[in-house]
């Protein structure tokens, strides 16, 4: 599953990032990186990007790059 | 025992740079208040300019601290707000080479104490660069209100350098800051790389000790290079012994793809993240508490359908505090200059026998008239600034770029260009310093470049009056249409921008923080409000008070055979004139090849409400009282028969196209001076230049197309 698919209000941990090297470096030094626990919280109107919860601090990534990032539900959460 | 800093806020004094005794360096996350804590460090004492070659603000200020070893001048310096050093945007790059540069003797990492994890990512990157330093854990009321506490201790001996905890909004532990400054030590703290790493690391750092490089950033270097930074590899191949080091580098790079099947710089990032989740998880007490109130807000402000006719009703307000409340200030200061302030001079003038002359036509009609045009902008700037600092230190605008983002993507935008371009339906001017907002450098351009084609206000007058002669029976549809050109030139502009301009700074993952609400501190507010409305009265009022007295002058220089003297000359006779006659065929393809329209347009760009004003001047200077033409500017017009056979004259004999043409020139044309020199005091005069150049030749083009069009279109249609 990727992270464009996961429904509001689900954590999920992050299992790939198949983004360029640079972004790929920009969102691992924010804490988007491989193993993190993330929460999906809202999605913006009109296709426009996704709130997330990442440790204790709030970002909003457009959907494009979420469909690069390969996730699977929270361990324990079935 | 630091009151002497604060006793020394509200009367700066001139301080020599020998004076200094300890140069700091703030580094930090955007949003952890380090901006706030700047301002309670060094108060009045401070000085905003940017840094050398780049558009990023630099804040720089001083504090005297009377500490152990007496009164000290201390100098800080406010560094771009960036989540990395890793050299990937230009606010990076200013931070990682003010810190490098031997210009800083102590960094002070502030510190969200809310959110330890990605901030101590940063301070372990400043760690490496091997410069004295101190933590402060800011934002710790912040943290007691959502019930984190973080270990100072634990924290200080981890790092092996001092830790504060202050509250910048309040001032708390400030004074421990300065008191703590002078133990700043050389972090002890090491990252653990993992063997693989840090066997390649070894490597580098003992064919680093042949180089005279400083042995303090000797592990910083062998990082960098390892990364594959393009800068370090310069600096160090120009070291003696240096090549031998980066072919070292070049290797090891190659060996670690292929050990562990990533790029060693993504390696390096991800293992001292790891290391600051751990470091952050052992320093940090989160007592469980229910939802935030940052979560809480959210539910309604970003809420999927009420979030974004939340965030237009928001921007109304803006609008309407702006635009309304600053009118009646602007009244009385248009008034004071023309009444009070002109009589006075007027009176000065006749006191020094100087009554009529021309000197007196100068300073009254020129500078005066000038000064006049830069204070009308003052009240409608603080305003401006006042709403903004709101929203952005609020938290909300970030919430405003999250829920408008979708809308500005295509056109290489974020949500946050959002803002300036809809202030710019206002006024260009505050639009192009609330780009200031815009994190990327590369938005903030392009966000300025597409501001003048926005059509603000003060061309509302024009698009009026030449519809109600030209075009009576469409005229709502004519004003309309205007503004949905402007949008329709903004959009598709915007895209070829994005594809040309800054091409290398272009795309990079967009991720916007979304920081915790927070009460915006009015101490914080007054003194933005104060810095940037100053900075607009210094740098944009000069270029606009030198245009003003410019147009005076050209107005007044007579030419050719009308035998005017200076300062008395008709119109048609004056330099202005024989300037416009010189311009006049290059707009003749649009149908305004006229010197009355030259010299309208010409003088359009000084203000936009100059047009109208120009256009009575030039077609009707014999009955051109105020009071006639307040009236005739509505449409019942006594210009509507010369102007009619003015655009005959200069289209011939098109007036219906020529004034579709005006039209267009006059919405996509450069916008006033004073945005040109706000554009120069933000973005430099080379983009102010772009910028002119690039809006002319598109209104050229644009009018140059509807008049041919139109004629096509008149012809085709009488044929028929």
């Amino acid at each position: 599953v990727t992270l464009a698919e996961v429904p509001v209000r689900t954590a999920v941990v992050i299992h790939a990032l198949a983004l360029p090297p640079g972004e790929r470096r920009r969102l691992t030094e924010l804490g988007l990186r491989h193993g993190a626990r993330i929460e999906v919280l809202r999605r913006a109107p009109f296709g426009g990007p996704l709130a997330l919860r990442v440790g204790s601090a709030l970002f909003a990534l457009r959907l494009a790059q979420a469909a690069q990032v390969a996730v699977r539900p929270e361990p324990g959460d079935g | 025992m630091a009151e002497a800093c604060h006793a020394g806020r509200g009367r700066p004094t001139a301080v020599a740079d020998a004076g200094v005794a300890l140069r700091v360096a703030l580094a930090g996350n955007p949003n952890v208040g380090k901006t706030s804590l700047f301002n309670r460090l060094t108060g009045s004492r401070q000085h905003v300019g940017n840094w050398p070659g780049k558009t990023i603000e630099r804040r720089t200020g001083t504090c005297r601290f009377v500490g152990r070893g007496g009164p000290a001048e201390v100098a800080f310096v406010d560094l771009p707000g960036t989540y990395s050093l890793a050299a990937s945007s230009p606010e990076e790059v200013v931070a990682e080479q003010a810190l490098t540069g031997g210009e800083v003797d102590v960094v002070a990492t502030v510190l969200d104490t809310t959110n330890l994890e990605r901030n101590l990512y940063l301070a372990a990157q400043v760690a490496e660069l091997g410069v004295r330093q101190v933590l402060v854990l800011n934002l710790s009321d912040a943290a007691r209100a959502e019930g984190v506490r973080a270990d100072a201790e634990r924290l200080a001996a981890a790092f092996g350098v001092p830790v504060v905890r202050t509250a910048a909004r309040t001032g708390e532990g400030v004074d421990d800051l300065l008191t703590v400054l002078g133990d700043a030590a050389r972090p002890t703290v090491r990252v653990d790389y993992g063997s693989a790493l840090e066997a390649e690391l070894a490597a580098l750092e003992t064919l680093l000790t042949a180089t005279p490089a400083d042995p303090a950033t000797w592990r910083w270097l062998a990082l960098k290079l390892l990364e594959g930074d393009p800068t370090t590899r310069t600096v160090v191949a120009g070291l003696p012994a240096g090549v031998t080091v980066v072919a070292a580098a070049e290797a090891a790079i190659g060996r670690l793809r292929a050990v562990e099947g990533v790029d060693p710089a993504l390696l390096v990032a991800d293992r001292r993240y790891a290391w600051a989740h751990h470091l952050a998880s052992q320093v940090t007490v989160r007592a469980p508490a229910g939802r935030p109130r940052t979560d809480r807000l959210d539910d309604v402000l970003t809420h999927p359908w009420f979030g974004v006719p939340i965030l237009l009703a928001l921007m109304w307000l803006v609008f309407t505090l702006v635009v309304e409340v600053a009118a009646p200030f602007v009244g009385w200061i248009e008034a004071f200059v023309a009444g009070p302030l002109r009589t006075g001079g007027a009176a000065v003038f006749g006191t020094l026998g100087l009554g009529g002359s021309w000197v007196e036509g100068l300073v009254l009609g020129g500078a005066l008239a000038g000064v006049g045009a830069v204070l009308v902008f003052v009240p409608v700037l603080a305003l401006l600034y006042v709403a903004l600092g709101v929203l952005e230190d609020s938290g909300y605008l970030a919430r405003a770029a999250y829920l408008m983002d979708r809308v500005m993507a295509p056109i290489g935008l974020s949500g946050k260009s959002f803002l300036p371009l809809l202030l710019g339906f206002g006024c260009n001017v505050p639009a192009v310093y609330a780009t200031r907002v815009l994190e990327r450098r590369r938005e903030r351009v392009l966000t300025a470049l597409l501001l003048p084609f926005v059509s603000c206000a003060a061309r509302l007058p024009v698009y009026v009056l030449l519809a109600s002669v030209f075009f009576p029976t469409w005229r709502g549809t004519v004003v309309f249409a205007m503004y949905v050109v402007s949008i329709v030139t903004v959009l598709g502009f915007g895209a070829v921008l994005d594809r040309l301009l800054l091409r290398e700074e272009r795309g990079g993952s967009f991720v916007l923080e979304l920081p915790s609400y927070r009460t915006p501190s009015p101490r914080v507010l007054g003194r933005y409000v104060q810095q940037r409305v100053g900075a607009f009265v210094r740098n944009a009022g000069t270029v606009i008070l030198g245009a003003s007295v410019l147009v005076w002058v050209l107005l007044a220089i007579p030419v050719g055979g009308g035998g005017g003297r200076f300062a008395d000359v008709p119109l048609e006779d004056s330099a202005f004139a024989a300037a416009s006659s010189v311009v006049a065929p290059a707009l003749a393809p649009a149908g305004l090849g006229s010197w009355e329209m030259a010299g309208t347009l010409l003088s359009g760009m000084v203000a936009k409400e100059v047009v109208v004003a120009t256009l009575w001047q030039v077609h009707a200077p014999q009955d051109g009282s105020d009071d006639d033409r307040a009236e005739d500017a509505e449409g019942e017009s006594g210009l509507s028969g010369p102007l009619r056979a003015s655009l005959a004259a200069s289209s011939g004999g098109h007036p219906g196209p020529a004034a579709a043409a005006l039209l267009v020139f006059v919405l996509l044309y450069v916008p006033c001076v004073a945005t040109v020199a706000a554009i120069r005091q933000e973005l430099g005069g080379r983009w102010a230049a772009l910028s002119v150049g690039m809006s002319l030749t598109v209104a050229w083009l644009a009018a140059t197309a509807v008049f041919q069009g139109g004629r096509l279109l008149g012809t085709l249609a009488g044929m028929g």
